[in-house]
């Protein structure tokens, strides 16, 4: 016992009262889900599913839940498909200041907030004045980039730059991690470059993909500056996160919660078992 | 030149290309002349530079811009330096505590922080009622919230540099008869600055750039430079110059942090993830 | 000064118990060497000494006061890791200042035992330097200074010499046994080497499966090892184990090894008639002899030249014997070589226990 618990937990104080403030937060919330409470209803009864019953029955609620649904599959599709592609092309360079500078270039769309992002692409949209002016001069298509279904897949594209070059860094880090000697015999034994990526260093790049997916989903699932954004409330983009918001904006504070509460059930469903076994993994170091 | 680098610089070209356009939009949006954004489509060339729009957008964020410096630079401060205590206390307890506490605090950052919104709202109303100290749509209360959110993230990471901390180190420290803070303060900090360095970069920027939380903890849009930002779409209508303007002078900071120092980011996070074989 | 006693240490890792009851106590003012095989659990005994695990069932004492739940940073211990853990950021003097600077002492009261410890170890002249900038036998003296510059109640030592070339390795050894006396204080030094051991000790503890298999003053123990397993780890070079039978009736023991029949006069044992011992033989016990051809007649095998010393391998019909050879020895594997075994330096172990049942009266060189 290297630290007495005194000072142990003097130590960990602070950083416990926040976890365990975040914690109650998910308690909270499935109890404010199964009462009736809202400014038009400032009671706090307790009606078990009754609120669930009501988001689900909710059309707006159901269409959040198949955006954001798409956006998550189509995300986790393309960007790690371009994230890969992009680690892969960086990979071929040896030098590790060439790298780094390649990796941070691709990642720079990451460091411009969200908002900031959303008011370029929101202009590069534009019918009069964005893309399609461009597209018109080489004699390309014209296309309504913000207008119905197409909005959706124009935003989907746009976190792709957004979170593809992030997605590259995490199989850039899984390449660095692939045994230096497995590299060496491949080599040795006389493959070439596109070889050796194929029968060596993607293969044992499966925790890049795990970790993109994740990655991924977690951005989907969290995406709400983007849309707002772009298209403030525009039924076509709506996510769930979105969905929420404007709930506790009217204080229907139930269904906001309950659609947390939903939130947070799929996000632990997908992330808890790879993080718990994964953080277990890396930080321990078990072998 | 070997075809894998010719093929693998054509991709990147192609890409890095594309991946610029928004950025080069942005740079050349922002100096353009009034009548010039009214007429020229986006990805023109300005006709010549206009830095007007660019002092009046500065002139009214400047009040966003300080508020936000004022909050997220000491948030992101105290959010890593108590992390960094967290995870010395819990790499140096080892045992169960090691083994369990980690993954429940990594729980709290993997799950959509918006979804903790609510609770976290109505948890600052009643300490606003109990303290009877004004929270909501202050900068001490956005200050505090932050920290609720971040110092979880913060202590995560810390807790993966330390772990690649070689242990003997630290255990000499111990023998030679320091007392646990001191060991932190003469021993651990100093080996883990590239990691402090860079979970600090990565939660001062996803503080500065973050939205959902000052849209939820305040009135108005002056009390966050990314709410002042987004004020901007709504008001300006088609005369996009001034409102790129904008998005420029709030992308600026944390980009240029990014440059200049996210080398230590990128390093670190290359550890993150290959921390463990 | 106080013992430092050693009570039922358990400790397991994860599936594997390294630790199954250990218990010894190293005494005031001596070196006490913690020998045993590489995986042994020396290093888990140290720490344990030391603070930095936790015994799943034992105690420890330092006299009279059991220190088994002070945490390390109290308990007074200087430790060298094997590693040697220097701290990267700090000079050789802010390391070895390191000990003291955490008691509190003054500046020039810090300043004069650093400069004593250095002048002792013979690095004085790299205080300023940092860790990367010194050689590894450097760095080996600072760690080594950085654990006895402190008034500690126990000096622990983790086969410190272990990483290091075995030219110095051989060099240090002379050395740190005056430096180690000049220091005074009650040591416990760790290693898998017997001539370490050898160069070192006072005392020994032999470590073997988790638990300790023979502890007592260093050259009793080696000249009367009390089982095989201590006289085939604690020898060098490794002692030659023949199996044989007794043939004897009556007082003097005869023993059948198969290539020869011994007879052991100086046992005093009566052993039963057909029962299986273990003939321990050392290899600097054993005579060659090329051209008078008296003795038994083996062939070579190979022939190891370390330093200015020769160890032969030897086939006698299928057995094979080390022979050590005091001097740079050159002979051709095949070629025909004869053996002269002394009957008044032979060991006798129990075929079955490995207990020991005659050692050698008089002790060789």
């Amino acid at each position: 016992m290297v630290l007495k618990l005194k000072t142990f937990f003097l130590l960990a104080f602070p950083v416990f009262v926040f976890v365990i403030i975040l914690w109650y937060g998910i308690g909270w919330n499935i109890y404010l889900s199964m009462t009736s409470y809202s400014m038009y209803n400032p009671r706090y009864d307790f009606v078990w599913l009754k609120t669930y019953n009501e988001l689900f029955s909710d059309k707006d609620f159901i269409n959040t839940i198949k955006i954001t649904f798409t956006w998550a599959v189509l995300l986790v599709l393309f960007g790690n498909f371009i994230g890969l592609l992009i680690a892969v092309s960086i990979f071929q360079f040896e030098n590790a200041k060439i790298r780094s500078l390649l990796t941070s270039y691709f990642v720079y769309p990451l460091a411009i907030p969200l908002v900031a992002s959303g008011v370029i692409w929101r202009w590069l949209f534009d019918s009069v004045k964005g893309f399609n002016v461009y597209l018109s001069r080489i004699g390309v298509f014209k296309a309504d980039w913000l207008s119905g279904w197409n909005a959706l897949w124009s935003l989907i594209g746009v976190s792709v730059w957004i979170y593809g070059g992030f997605i590259a860094l995490l199989y850039l880090a899984a390449f660095y991690n692939v045994p230096r000697d497995i590299i060496d015999s491949a080599l040795v034994d006389g493959a070439d470059a596109f070889t050796l990526m194929v029968k060596v260093v993607i293969p044992q790049s499966k925790l890049g993909l795990l970790l993109g997916t994740i990655f991924s989903l977690l951005f989907a699932l969290q995406m709400f500056d983007l849309p707002y954004t772009i298209l403030f409330t525009n039924p076509f983009t709506m996510t769930m996160v979105m969905y929420m918001y404007n709930k506790f904006a009217y204080m229907i504070v139930n269904i906001s919660a309950a659609a947390c509460t939903f939130l947070i059930a799929v996000s632990a469903m997908i992330v808890i078992p790879y993080a718990t076994y994964g953080i277990r993994k890396w930080i321990l170091k078990v072998i | 030149m070997k075809l894998n680098i010719l093929i693998a610089s054509i991709v990147l070209i192609l890409f890095g290309l594309f991946w610029a356009i928004p950025l080069y939009a942005l740079i050349i949006g922002s100096v353009k002349s009034l009548a010039d954004a009214i007429e020229s489509p986006l990805l023109d060339l300005p006709k010549e530079l206009d830095m007007g729009a660019i002092v009046r957008a500065f002139n009214l964020l400047i009040n966003a811009i300080i508020n936000t410096a004022a909050v997220t630079i000491p948030a992101s401060f105290v959010a890593v330096l108590l992390g960094s205590l967290a995870a010395f206390a819990i790499y140096l307890r080892s045992g169960p505590i090691a083994d369990y506490v980690p993954p429940l605090i990594a729980i709290t950052t993997y799950i959509p922080y918006q979804a903790l919104i609510v609770p976290l709202i109505s948890l600052i109303r009643q300490i606003e009622t109990i303290f009877k100290l004004p929270l909501y749509d202050t900068l001490h209360g956005l200050f505090m919230v932050f920290l609720i959110y971040f110092t979880p993230m913060a202590t995560l990471l810390m807790f993966i540099f330390m772990n690649n901390l070689p242990r003997e180190i630290i255990e000499a420290a111990l023998t030679d008869g320091m007392k646990p803070l001191v060991v932190y303060r003469r021993v651990a900090l100093p080996l883990l600055s590239p990691g402090f360095v860079a979970t600090l970069i990565f939660i001062l920027i996803q503080m500065w750039n973050n939205f959902f939380i000052p849209l939820s903890m305040t009135r108005g849009y002056e009390k966050h430079v990314t709410l002042k930002t987004f004020g901007y779409v709504g008001e300006m209508g088609t005369i996009y110059n001034e409102m790129f303007a904008a998005a420029a002078i709030s992308s600026l900071p944390p980009l240029l942090i990014f440059l200049f120092l996210g080398k230590y980011f990128v390093r670190g996070l290359l550890t993150f993830t290959g921390g463990g074989r | 000064m106080v013992n430092i006693i050693v009570k039922d240490l358990y400790k397991r890792f994860r599936k594997k118990e390294v630790l199954k009851g250990v218990s010894f106590e190293a005494q005031e003012g001596k070196i006490t060497v913690l020998f045993g095989p590489v995986g042994a659990g020396k290093t888990t005994i140290l720490r344990i000494i030391a603070g930095l695990e936790k015994p799943d069932k034992g105690k420890i004492f330092f006299g009279d006061i059991d220190v088994t739940n002070i945490p390390p940073q109290e308990r007074n211990v200087g430790l060298v890791f094997q590693t040697f853990a220097l701290y990267p950021h700090m000079s050789v003097y802010e390391n070895i200042a390191s000990p003291l600077k955490a008691m509190g002492l003054t500046q020039s009261e810090v300043d004069k035992r650093v400069k004593w410890v250095a002048e002792l170890l013979r690095i004085s002249n790299i205080l300023e330097k940092r860790p990367a900038e010194i050689s590894g036998g450097q760095r080996q003296r600072v760690a080594i200074a950085r654990a006895l510059v402190k008034d500690a109640t126990v000096y622990l030592f983790d086969e410190p010499l272990t990483n290091l070339d075995y030219k110095i390795r051989e060099a240090m050894r002379g050395e740190l046994k005056k430096i180690l006396k000049e220091r005074g204080g009650t040591m416990i030094w760790a290693t898998s080497d017997p001539q370490e051991a050898l160069a070192l000790g006072d005392n020994i503890v032999i470590l073997y499966d988790g638990t300790v298999v023979a502890q007592g003053e260093i050259h009793e123990v080696y000249n009367k090892p009390n089982n095989t397993i201590v006289a085939k780890y604690f020898s060098y070079p490794t002692m030659n184990m023949l199996e044989g039978v007794v043939k004897s009736k009556g007082d003097v023991v005869v023993v059948d090894l198969g290539f020869t029949v011994m007879e052991i006069p100086q046992a005093k044992l009566s052993l039963e008639a057909e029962s299986k011992v273990i003939v321990g033989i050392r290899p600097t016990s054993i005579g060659i002899s090329l051209t008078n051809k008296r003795g038994i007649e083996g062939t070579v095998l190979i022939t190891e030249v370390l330093g200015s010393e020769t160890l032969i391998h030897v086939d006698i019909e299928g057995r094979r014997l080390v022979i050590y050879v005091p001097e740079i020895f050159r002979i051709q594997p095949g070629n025909k070589i004869w053996l002269l075994l002394d009957s008044n330096q032979i060991y006798l172990f129990d075929g079955l226990t490995g207990k020991l049942l005659h050692a050698p009266g008089v002790p060789h060189g």
